[in-house]
Protein backbone atom coordinates (compact mmCIF):
# COMPACT_ATOMS: atom_id res chain seq x y z
CA UNK A 1 0.00 0.00 0.00
CA UNK A 2 1.28 3.51 -0.65
CA UNK A 3 0.06 6.55 1.34
CA UNK A 4 0.79 9.64 0.96
CA UNK A 5 -0.79 12.38 3.37
CA UNK A 6 -0.37 16.26 2.47
CA UNK A 7 2.44 16.03 1.25
CA UNK A 8 4.95 18.52 0.13
CA UNK A 9 8.08 18.71 -1.41
CA UNK A 10 10.58 20.77 -2.69
CA UNK A 11 14.52 20.69 -3.54
CA UNK A 12 15.20 24.27 -2.47
CA UNK A 13 12.83 26.12 0.32
CA UNK A 14 10.06 28.01 -1.58
CA UNK A 15 9.85 26.32 -4.52
CA UNK A 16 7.78 22.95 -3.97
CA UNK A 17 7.51 20.36 -6.60
CA UNK A 18 4.59 18.84 -5.12
CA UNK A 19 2.43 20.79 -3.26
CA UNK A 20 0.35 19.27 -0.17
CA UNK A 21 -0.36 16.16 -2.10
CA UNK A 22 -2.82 13.17 -0.60
CA UNK A 23 -2.89 9.58 -2.30
CA UNK A 24 -3.69 6.24 -1.27
CA UNK A 25 -3.01 3.26 -3.52
CA UNK A 26 -4.73 0.01 -2.23
CA UNK A 27 -1.89 -3.44 -2.11
CA UNK A 28 -2.59 -4.87 -5.66
CA UNK A 29 -3.59 -1.65 -7.74
CA UNK A 30 -2.63 -0.78 -10.87
CA UNK A 31 -1.69 3.43 -11.48
CA UNK A 32 -0.91 5.04 -14.24
CA UNK A 33 0.65 8.59 -12.90
CA UNK A 34 0.90 10.97 -16.00
CA UNK A 35 1.88 14.31 -16.32
CA UNK A 36 3.79 16.83 -18.42
CA UNK A 37 7.14 17.08 -17.65
CA UNK A 38 8.04 18.91 -14.40
CA UNK A 39 5.07 18.10 -13.58
CA UNK A 40 6.23 16.24 -10.24
CA UNK A 41 6.26 12.92 -11.36
CA UNK A 42 9.92 12.20 -10.91
CA UNK A 43 9.84 13.53 -7.07
CA UNK A 44 6.58 11.60 -6.39
CA UNK A 45 8.83 8.59 -7.13
CA UNK A 46 12.04 9.88 -5.26
CA UNK A 47 10.11 10.46 -2.50
CA UNK A 48 8.56 6.71 -2.76
CA UNK A 49 12.09 5.44 -2.78
CA UNK A 50 12.95 7.10 -0.19
CA UNK A 51 15.61 8.79 -2.16
CA UNK A 52 14.62 12.53 -0.74
CA UNK A 53 12.27 13.32 1.88
CA UNK A 54 9.03 15.60 1.97
CA UNK A 55 9.24 18.94 3.72
CA UNK A 56 5.77 18.03 5.63
CA UNK A 57 3.21 15.48 5.20
CA UNK A 58 3.20 11.67 5.99
CA UNK A 59 4.28 8.85 3.53
CA UNK A 60 3.49 5.20 4.16
CA UNK A 61 4.62 2.74 1.77
CA UNK A 62 4.37 -1.08 1.99
CA UNK A 63 3.80 -0.65 6.11
CA UNK A 64 7.22 1.46 6.33
CA UNK A 65 6.43 5.02 7.56
CA UNK A 66 9.08 6.90 5.53
CA UNK A 67 9.21 9.76 7.83
CA UNK A 68 10.30 8.09 10.83
CA UNK A 69 12.41 5.53 9.04
CA UNK A 70 15.96 5.52 9.84
CA UNK A 71 18.77 5.69 7.29
CA UNK A 72 19.88 2.15 8.71
CA UNK A 73 16.16 0.42 7.61
CA UNK A 74 16.08 2.33 4.27
CA UNK A 75 17.83 -0.61 2.41
CA UNK A 76 15.36 -3.26 4.16
CA UNK A 77 12.20 -0.87 3.07
CA UNK A 78 13.79 -0.72 -0.71
CA UNK A 79 13.69 -4.82 -0.63
CA UNK A 80 10.05 -4.73 -0.75
CA UNK A 81 10.07 -2.29 -3.75
CA UNK A 82 11.34 -2.90 -7.49
CA UNK A 83 12.42 -0.30 -9.88
CA UNK A 84 11.79 0.13 -13.46
CA UNK A 85 13.75 2.85 -15.41
CA UNK A 86 12.95 4.03 -18.48
CA UNK A 87 17.18 3.79 -19.35
CA UNK A 88 16.82 0.17 -17.88
CA UNK A 89 20.05 0.67 -15.63
CA UNK A 90 21.85 -3.05 -16.80
CA UNK A 91 25.19 -3.78 -16.15
CA UNK A 92 27.00 -3.64 -19.55
CA UNK A 93 29.57 -6.30 -18.38
CA UNK A 94 27.11 -9.08 -16.42
CA UNK A 95 25.28 -11.01 -18.45
CA UNK A 96 21.28 -11.42 -18.47
CA UNK A 97 21.38 -14.24 -15.93
CA UNK A 98 24.24 -12.13 -13.56
CA UNK A 99 22.00 -9.25 -14.04
CA UNK A 100 19.11 -10.78 -12.65
CA UNK A 101 21.19 -12.44 -9.93
CA UNK A 102 22.87 -9.50 -8.88
CA UNK A 103 19.81 -7.87 -7.08
CA UNK A 104 19.89 -11.67 -5.21
CA UNK A 105 23.40 -11.30 -4.82
CA UNK A 106 23.06 -8.07 -2.98
CA UNK A 107 20.45 -8.74 -0.98
CA UNK A 108 22.30 -12.01 0.57
CA UNK A 109 20.02 -14.56 -0.61
CA UNK A 110 21.43 -18.10 -1.03
CA UNK A 111 22.67 -19.03 -4.18
CA UNK A 112 20.87 -22.56 -4.57
CA UNK A 113 17.85 -20.04 -4.16
CA UNK A 114 19.75 -17.66 -7.06
CA UNK A 115 19.72 -20.55 -9.02
CA UNK A 116 15.84 -21.17 -9.12
CA UNK A 117 14.30 -17.97 -8.66
CA UNK A 118 16.43 -16.17 -11.81
CA UNK A 119 15.70 -18.78 -14.56
CA UNK A 120 11.96 -18.40 -13.20
CA UNK A 121 11.66 -14.94 -13.42
CA UNK A 122 13.64 -15.02 -17.05
CA UNK A 123 10.75 -17.49 -17.50
CA UNK A 124 8.04 -14.82 -17.02
CA UNK A 125 9.35 -12.29 -19.22
CA UNK A 126 9.73 -14.46 -21.95
CA UNK A 127 13.73 -14.23 -21.99
CA UNK A 128 15.15 -17.77 -21.32
CA UNK A 129 16.88 -18.04 -24.73
CA UNK A 130 18.56 -14.70 -23.73
CA UNK A 131 19.44 -15.97 -20.32
CA UNK A 132 23.68 -16.32 -21.37
CA UNK A 133 23.65 -13.05 -23.45
CA UNK A 134 24.99 -9.40 -22.74
CA UNK A 135 22.53 -6.14 -22.66
CA UNK A 136 24.23 -4.73 -26.12
CA UNK A 137 23.32 -8.21 -27.97
CA UNK A 138 19.41 -7.07 -26.70
CA UNK A 139 16.83 -4.52 -28.42
CA UNK A 140 15.48 -2.38 -25.74
CA UNK A 141 12.28 -4.03 -25.22
CA UNK A 142 14.27 -7.37 -24.40
CA UNK A 143 16.74 -5.01 -22.00
CA UNK A 144 13.13 -3.49 -20.48
CA UNK A 145 12.45 -7.01 -20.28
CA UNK A 146 15.41 -7.85 -18.39
CA UNK A 147 14.75 -5.25 -15.91
CA UNK A 148 11.72 -6.47 -15.18
CA UNK A 149 12.46 -9.50 -13.89
CA UNK A 150 15.06 -8.07 -12.12
CA UNK A 151 12.25 -5.66 -10.36
CA UNK A 152 10.33 -9.25 -9.76
CA UNK A 153 13.52 -11.10 -8.41
CA UNK A 154 12.89 -10.13 -4.95
CA UNK A 155 9.35 -10.80 -5.29
CA UNK A 156 8.37 -7.29 -4.32
CA UNK A 157 4.96 -6.34 -3.01
CA UNK A 158 5.45 -2.72 -4.91
CA UNK A 159 6.64 -2.37 -8.43
CA UNK A 160 7.52 1.48 -9.24
CA UNK A 161 7.90 1.66 -13.21
CA UNK A 162 9.30 5.12 -14.10
CA UNK A 163 8.55 5.46 -17.99
CA UNK A 164 9.22 2.13 -18.97
CA UNK A 165 7.94 2.65 -22.32
CA UNK A 166 10.32 5.89 -22.92
CA UNK A 167 13.18 3.70 -24.47
CA UNK A 168 11.58 1.17 -26.31
CA UNK A 169 10.06 0.38 -30.18
CA UNK A 170 5.81 1.27 -30.34
CA UNK A 171 4.65 -2.39 -30.92
CA UNK A 172 7.12 -3.27 -27.56
CA UNK A 173 5.83 -0.38 -25.44
CA UNK A 174 2.33 -1.73 -25.53
CA UNK A 175 4.21 -5.31 -24.88
CA UNK A 176 6.04 -3.84 -21.63
CA UNK A 177 2.38 -2.81 -20.09
CA UNK A 178 0.75 -5.66 -21.06
CA UNK A 179 3.64 -7.89 -19.07
CA UNK A 180 3.00 -4.97 -16.35
CA UNK A 181 -0.17 -6.02 -15.98
CA UNK A 182 0.01 -9.45 -15.70
CA UNK A 183 2.16 -9.04 -13.29
CA UNK A 184 -0.64 -6.87 -11.20
CA UNK A 185 -3.24 -9.69 -12.27
CA UNK A 186 -0.61 -12.13 -9.80
CA UNK A 187 -1.09 -9.34 -6.63
CA UNK A 188 1.49 -6.82 -7.26
CA UNK A 189 1.18 -3.60 -7.10
CA UNK A 190 2.33 -1.35 -10.21
CA UNK A 191 2.85 2.40 -10.25
CA UNK A 192 3.50 3.08 -13.67
CA UNK A 193 4.67 6.87 -15.08
CA UNK A 194 4.20 7.69 -17.81
CA UNK A 195 3.73 10.57 -20.74
CA UNK A 196 1.65 8.44 -23.25
CA UNK A 197 -1.64 9.50 -22.66
CA UNK A 198 -2.91 6.86 -26.23
CA UNK A 199 -1.39 4.13 -24.11
CA UNK A 200 -3.16 5.23 -20.56
CA UNK A 201 -6.46 4.90 -22.69
CA UNK A 202 -5.52 1.95 -24.32
CA UNK A 203 -5.16 -0.08 -21.50
CA UNK A 204 -7.62 1.81 -18.88
CA UNK A 205 -7.53 1.64 -15.31
CA UNK A 206 -6.85 4.13 -12.37
CA UNK A 207 -5.14 7.02 -13.78
CA UNK A 208 -3.10 9.61 -11.48
CA UNK A 209 -2.46 13.20 -13.43
CA UNK A 210 -0.31 15.07 -11.78
CA UNK A 211 0.04 18.93 -13.15
CA UNK A 212 2.50 21.52 -11.21
CA UNK A 213 2.95 19.72 -8.36
CA UNK A 214 -1.04 19.07 -7.58
CA UNK A 215 -3.07 16.04 -8.22
CA UNK A 216 -5.55 17.55 -10.69
CA UNK A 217 -7.64 13.90 -11.54
CA UNK A 218 -7.50 10.79 -9.87
CA UNK A 219 -10.02 8.66 -11.21
CA UNK A 220 -10.79 5.30 -13.03
CA UNK A 221 -11.04 5.07 -17.05
CA UNK A 222 -12.35 2.88 -19.36
CA UNK A 223 -9.60 0.60 -21.38
CA UNK A 224 -10.85 1.86 -24.54
CA UNK A 225 -9.14 -0.64 -27.09
CA UNK A 226 -10.92 1.57 -30.14
CA UNK A 227 -7.35 4.15 -29.32
CA UNK A 228 -5.49 3.20 -32.13
CA UNK A 229 -2.11 1.93 -30.33
CA UNK A 230 0.44 4.46 -31.32
CA UNK A 231 3.35 5.98 -29.94
CA UNK A 232 4.36 10.30 -30.76
CA UNK A 233 8.01 10.89 -30.33
CA UNK A 234 9.22 14.13 -31.03
CA UNK A 235 12.57 13.82 -32.83
CA UNK A 236 15.79 15.90 -32.18
CA UNK A 237 14.56 18.47 -34.81
CA UNK A 238 11.12 18.80 -32.72
CA UNK A 239 9.34 16.76 -35.65
CA UNK A 240 6.65 14.84 -34.16
CA UNK A 241 6.83 11.32 -35.43
CA UNK A 242 3.60 9.05 -35.02
CA UNK A 243 4.14 5.33 -35.46
CA UNK A 244 1.53 2.54 -35.12
CA UNK A 245 1.79 -0.08 -33.23
CA UNK A 246 1.70 -3.95 -33.74
CA UNK A 247 -0.93 -5.99 -31.70
CA UNK A 248 0.34 -7.49 -28.63
CA UNK A 249 0.36 -11.24 -28.82
CA UNK A 250 2.48 -11.74 -25.31
CA UNK A 251 1.11 -14.84 -23.48
CA UNK A 252 1.97 -14.51 -19.87
CA UNK A 253 2.42 -17.29 -18.28
CA UNK B 1 45.14 -0.10 -15.68
CA UNK B 2 43.60 2.28 -12.62
CA UNK B 3 45.18 -0.50 -10.01
CA UNK B 4 48.31 -0.39 -11.78
CA UNK B 5 48.38 3.52 -11.27
CA UNK B 6 46.57 3.11 -8.40
CA UNK B 7 49.78 0.99 -6.51
CA UNK B 8 52.31 3.45 -8.61
CA UNK B 9 50.52 6.82 -6.51
CA UNK B 10 50.61 4.68 -3.61
CA UNK B 11 53.84 3.59 -3.73
CA UNK B 12 55.38 7.22 -4.56
CA UNK B 13 53.37 9.07 -1.92
CA UNK B 14 54.84 6.55 0.70
CA UNK B 15 58.19 7.26 -0.79
CA UNK B 16 57.45 10.60 -0.06
CA UNK B 17 56.20 10.07 3.37
CA UNK B 18 58.89 7.61 4.28
CA UNK B 19 62.14 9.16 3.12
CA UNK B 20 60.92 12.57 4.82
CA UNK B 21 59.85 10.59 7.80
CA UNK B 22 63.98 8.95 7.59
CA UNK B 23 65.24 12.67 6.96
CA UNK B 24 63.91 13.87 10.18
CA UNK B 25 64.82 10.64 11.83
CA UNK B 26 68.38 11.75 11.02
CA UNK B 27 68.43 15.01 11.59
CA UNK B 28 67.46 14.30 15.15
CA UNK B 29 69.88 11.94 15.65
CA UNK B 30 72.65 14.07 14.03
CA UNK B 31 71.27 17.03 16.75
CA UNK B 32 71.37 14.14 19.10
CA UNK B 33 75.14 13.34 18.61
CA UNK B 34 76.24 17.18 18.74
CA UNK B 35 74.05 17.36 22.11
CA UNK B 36 76.03 14.37 23.64
CA UNK B 37 79.05 16.10 22.77
CA UNK B 38 78.54 18.98 25.33
CA UNK B 39 78.17 19.42 28.59
CA UNK B 40 78.29 20.90 31.67
CA UNK B 41 80.94 21.22 33.54
CA UNK B 42 81.19 21.66 37.47
CA UNK B 43 84.37 23.32 38.73
CA UNK B 44 84.54 21.82 42.70
CA UNK B 45 86.03 23.88 45.33
CA UNK B 46 89.64 22.81 46.26
CA UNK B 47 89.25 21.93 50.38
CA UNK B 48 86.73 18.74 49.12
CA UNK B 49 87.55 14.97 50.72
CA UNK B 50 87.05 11.71 48.13
CA UNK B 51 83.99 11.33 50.35
CA UNK B 52 82.48 15.01 49.67
CA UNK B 53 83.74 14.16 45.79
CA UNK B 54 81.61 10.79 45.68
CA UNK B 55 78.80 12.42 47.82
CA UNK B 56 78.70 15.10 45.20
CA UNK B 57 78.10 13.04 42.21
CA UNK B 58 75.37 11.31 43.71
CA UNK B 59 73.29 14.10 44.22
CA UNK B 60 74.02 15.17 40.86
CA UNK B 61 72.85 11.79 39.10
CA UNK B 62 69.76 12.24 41.49
CA UNK B 63 68.81 15.40 39.50
CA UNK B 64 65.40 14.84 37.33
CA UNK B 65 67.56 15.88 34.31
CA UNK B 66 70.96 14.41 34.59
CA UNK B 67 71.77 11.72 32.13
CA UNK B 68 75.70 10.70 33.67
CA UNK B 69 78.63 12.37 35.47
CA UNK B 70 82.04 11.75 35.28
CA UNK B 71 84.51 13.14 37.40
CA UNK B 72 87.74 14.93 35.78
CA UNK B 73 90.18 15.01 38.40
CA UNK B 74 92.91 18.22 38.87
CA UNK B 75 95.47 15.73 38.39
CA UNK B 76 94.10 14.50 34.49
CA UNK B 77 93.41 18.18 33.48
CA UNK B 78 96.58 19.34 34.72
CA UNK B 79 97.78 16.59 32.40
CA UNK B 80 96.00 17.13 29.57
CA UNK B 81 97.02 21.31 30.08
CA UNK B 82 100.90 20.15 30.36
CA UNK B 83 99.89 18.01 27.04
CA UNK B 84 98.29 20.70 25.36
CA UNK B 85 101.26 23.19 25.85
CA UNK B 86 104.11 21.14 24.78
CA UNK B 87 107.34 23.10 24.40
CA UNK B 88 106.56 25.12 27.89
CA UNK B 89 107.05 22.38 30.23
CA UNK B 90 109.78 24.13 32.47
CA UNK B 91 106.74 26.47 33.71
CA UNK B 92 104.74 23.77 35.06
CA UNK B 93 107.86 22.43 37.36
CA UNK B 94 107.83 25.55 38.27
CA UNK B 95 104.13 25.23 39.91
CA UNK B 96 105.76 22.11 41.59
CA UNK B 97 103.18 19.85 43.68
CA UNK B 98 100.68 22.78 43.54
CA UNK B 99 97.89 22.20 41.28
CA UNK B 100 96.18 25.52 40.34
CA UNK B 101 93.41 23.47 38.23
CA UNK B 102 90.14 22.38 40.41
CA UNK B 103 87.98 19.11 40.35
CA UNK B 104 85.53 19.14 37.57
CA UNK B 105 82.32 17.21 37.43
CA UNK B 106 81.16 16.82 33.74
CA UNK B 107 77.43 16.55 33.40
CA UNK B 108 75.58 15.44 30.60
CA UNK B 109 71.73 15.72 30.15
CA UNK B 110 68.87 14.02 29.39
CA UNK B 111 66.65 17.73 27.70
CA UNK B 112 69.00 20.36 26.64
CA UNK B 113 65.70 23.05 26.78
CA UNK B 114 65.94 22.22 30.54
CA UNK B 115 69.13 23.44 30.61
CA UNK B 116 68.88 26.75 32.85
CA UNK B 117 67.33 24.76 35.35
CA UNK B 118 69.33 22.32 35.60
CA UNK B 119 72.08 24.55 36.17
CA UNK B 120 70.37 26.45 38.62
CA UNK B 121 69.97 23.11 40.72
CA UNK B 122 73.77 21.87 40.42
CA UNK B 123 74.38 25.83 41.72
CA UNK B 124 72.31 25.09 44.47
CA UNK B 125 74.89 22.21 45.73
CA UNK B 126 77.54 22.62 48.25
CA UNK B 127 80.90 22.88 47.59
CA UNK B 128 81.00 24.07 43.37
CA UNK B 129 82.03 27.44 42.94
CA UNK B 130 81.13 27.39 39.03
CA UNK B 131 79.37 25.93 36.53
CA UNK B 132 80.13 26.29 32.77
CA UNK B 133 77.43 25.46 30.48
CA UNK B 134 76.55 25.91 26.59
CA UNK B 135 73.86 27.86 26.68
CA UNK B 136 73.93 29.17 23.40
CA UNK B 137 74.29 25.53 21.47
CA UNK B 138 71.57 24.10 23.81
CA UNK B 139 69.31 27.45 22.78
CA UNK B 140 69.91 26.12 19.34
CA UNK B 141 69.43 23.20 19.30
CA UNK B 142 66.45 23.02 21.64
CA UNK B 143 64.90 26.00 18.90
CA UNK B 144 66.13 23.33 15.81
CA UNK B 145 64.21 20.46 17.60
CA UNK B 146 61.25 22.28 17.91
CA UNK B 147 61.08 23.80 14.59
CA UNK B 148 61.88 20.12 13.03
CA UNK B 149 59.29 18.48 14.94
CA UNK B 150 56.49 20.99 14.00
CA UNK B 151 58.03 21.00 10.12
CA UNK B 152 57.79 17.44 10.41
CA UNK B 153 54.58 16.67 11.86
CA UNK B 154 52.94 18.95 9.45
CA UNK B 155 54.89 17.42 6.45
CA UNK B 156 53.53 14.10 7.64
CA UNK B 157 49.83 14.84 8.02
CA UNK B 158 50.03 17.05 4.76
CA UNK B 159 51.42 14.10 2.56
CA UNK B 160 48.87 11.74 4.05
CA UNK B 161 46.28 13.92 3.16
CA UNK B 162 47.47 14.61 -0.17
CA UNK B 163 47.98 10.89 -0.78
CA UNK B 164 44.53 10.31 0.32
CA UNK B 165 43.20 13.15 -2.22
CA UNK B 166 45.09 11.55 -4.70
CA UNK B 167 44.34 7.81 -3.91
CA UNK B 168 40.61 9.11 -3.81
CA UNK B 169 40.44 10.39 -7.20
CA UNK B 170 43.00 7.98 -8.62
CA UNK B 171 39.95 5.61 -7.71
CA UNK B 172 37.30 7.82 -8.68
CA UNK B 173 37.68 6.61 -12.46
CA UNK B 174 37.17 3.32 -11.37
CA UNK B 175 34.16 3.92 -9.05
CA UNK B 176 32.87 5.97 -11.95
CA UNK B 177 32.49 3.16 -14.05
CA UNK B 178 30.93 1.07 -11.53
CA UNK B 179 28.25 4.01 -10.51
CA UNK B 180 25.79 2.22 -12.31
CA UNK B 181 26.29 -0.70 -10.59
CA UNK B 182 26.44 1.45 -6.90
CA UNK B 183 23.23 3.04 -8.16
CA UNK B 184 20.95 -0.01 -8.93
CA UNK B 185 22.38 -1.80 -5.66
CA UNK B 186 21.30 1.38 -3.28
CA UNK B 187 17.50 0.94 -5.13
CA UNK B 188 17.25 -3.01 -4.77
CA UNK B 189 18.33 -2.65 -1.38
CA UNK B 190 22.46 -3.39 -0.56
CA UNK B 191 23.58 -1.59 2.65
CA UNK B 192 26.31 0.78 2.42
CA UNK B 193 28.43 -1.80 3.87
CA UNK B 194 27.70 -4.40 1.21
CA UNK B 195 28.89 -1.57 -1.19
CA UNK B 196 31.62 -0.32 0.05
CA UNK B 197 33.61 -3.87 0.97
CA UNK B 198 35.02 -4.95 -2.54
CA UNK B 199 36.03 -0.95 -2.91
CA UNK B 200 37.48 -1.36 0.87
CA UNK B 201 39.37 -4.58 -0.37
CA UNK B 202 40.44 -3.61 -3.89
CA UNK B 203 42.09 -0.32 -1.83
CA UNK B 204 43.24 -2.42 0.70
CA UNK B 205 45.42 -4.97 -1.51
CA UNK B 206 46.38 -2.08 -4.01
CA UNK B 207 47.78 -0.47 -0.69
CA UNK B 208 49.46 -3.27 0.68
CA UNK B 209 51.18 -3.85 -3.07
CA UNK B 210 52.28 -0.22 -3.27
CA UNK B 211 53.34 -0.14 0.08
CA UNK B 212 55.81 -3.55 -0.79
CA UNK B 213 56.96 -1.92 -3.64
CA UNK B 214 58.02 1.38 -1.73
CA UNK B 215 59.35 -0.34 0.81
CA UNK B 216 61.83 -2.54 -1.27
CA UNK B 217 62.79 0.80 -3.39
CA UNK B 218 63.29 2.26 -0.13
CA UNK B 219 65.59 0.12 0.94
CA UNK B 220 67.70 0.10 -2.14
CA UNK B 221 67.36 3.77 -2.30
CA UNK B 222 68.12 4.37 1.53
CA UNK B 223 71.17 2.22 1.13
CA UNK B 224 72.65 3.44 -1.77
CA UNK B 225 72.46 7.14 -0.68
CA UNK B 226 73.92 5.92 3.38
CA UNK B 227 76.73 3.89 1.33
CA UNK B 228 77.10 7.46 -0.82
CA UNK B 229 77.15 10.10 2.23
CA UNK B 230 79.38 7.70 4.45
CA UNK B 231 82.00 6.68 1.88
CA UNK B 232 84.16 9.22 3.95
CA UNK B 233 83.42 9.11 7.11
CA UNK B 234 86.28 11.96 8.19
CA UNK B 235 84.30 14.64 7.53
CA UNK B 236 81.23 13.51 9.90
CA UNK B 237 83.59 12.64 12.47
CA UNK B 238 84.93 16.26 12.20
CA UNK B 239 81.76 17.59 13.09
CA UNK B 240 80.97 15.39 15.51
CA UNK B 241 78.00 13.45 14.71
CA UNK B 242 77.52 9.66 15.84
CA UNK B 243 75.96 8.61 12.50
CA UNK B 244 73.09 7.76 10.27
CA UNK B 245 70.20 5.43 11.42
CA UNK B 246 70.86 2.20 10.20
CA UNK B 247 67.29 0.65 7.93
CA UNK B 248 68.42 -2.62 9.06
CA UNK B 249 67.85 -1.57 12.77
CA UNK B 250 64.19 -0.50 12.18
CA UNK B 251 63.53 -2.93 9.78
CA UNK B 252 60.04 -4.13 11.46
CA UNK B 253 59.14 -0.70 12.27
CA UNK B 254 59.81 0.22 8.31
CA UNK B 255 57.36 -2.59 7.07
CA UNK B 256 55.26 -2.02 9.75
CA UNK B 257 54.65 1.52 8.68
CA UNK B 258 54.86 1.22 4.74
CA UNK B 259 52.26 -1.31 4.66
CA UNK B 260 49.94 0.24 7.26
CA UNK B 261 50.04 3.51 5.93
CA UNK B 262 49.46 2.21 2.17
CA UNK B 263 46.82 -0.34 2.96
CA UNK B 264 44.92 3.18 4.87
CA UNK B 265 45.14 4.99 2.65
CA UNK B 266 44.41 2.64 0.05
CA UNK B 267 41.33 1.55 1.96
CA UNK B 268 40.04 4.82 2.68
CA UNK B 269 41.18 6.81 -0.38
CA UNK B 270 38.87 3.68 -2.13
CA UNK B 271 36.09 4.17 0.51
CA UNK B 272 35.94 7.86 -0.07
CA UNK B 273 35.20 7.82 -3.64
CA UNK B 274 32.62 6.22 -3.12
CA UNK B 275 30.95 8.69 -1.10
CA UNK B 276 29.28 10.82 -4.01
CA UNK B 277 27.35 7.90 -5.20
CA UNK B 278 26.30 5.91 -2.01
CA UNK B 279 23.94 9.02 -1.01
CA UNK B 280 21.06 7.70 -3.13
Amino acid sequence: MVELFNVTASYQKGTDILKDVTLRIDDGEFAFVVGSSGAGKSTLIKLLLKEIDADSGSIIVNEYNLNRLRPKKVPQFRRTIGVVFQDFRLIPNMTVYDNVAFVLRVTNRPNKYIKQRVPYVLDLVGLMDKIKSYPNELSGGEQQRVAIARALANDPKLIIADEPTGNVDPNMSYEIVEMLKNINRCGTTILMVTHEHDMVRYFGGRVINIDDGIIVFDDYVEANSDVQKSKISINNDNSIEFTNAFEVQYDFK
Amino acid sequence: MMTFASICVISVSLLLIGFSTLFVMNVNKLIGGIEDTNEIEAFLNDDMTQADIDELGEKLLSIDNVESVTLYSKEEALQSYIESMSGFEEVFESLGNDNPLPNTYRIKVVDTSKLSQTVAEINSLNYIYKVKAPYDLANMLTQLKRTISIISTVLFIALVVVCMIIISNTTKASVLLRKKEINIMKYVGATNIFIRVPFFIEGFTTGLIGGMLALVITWFGYNSLLEAITMDMSLWNIIGVGGFINLSDILLKVIVFYLAIGCIIGAFGSVLSTRKHIKV
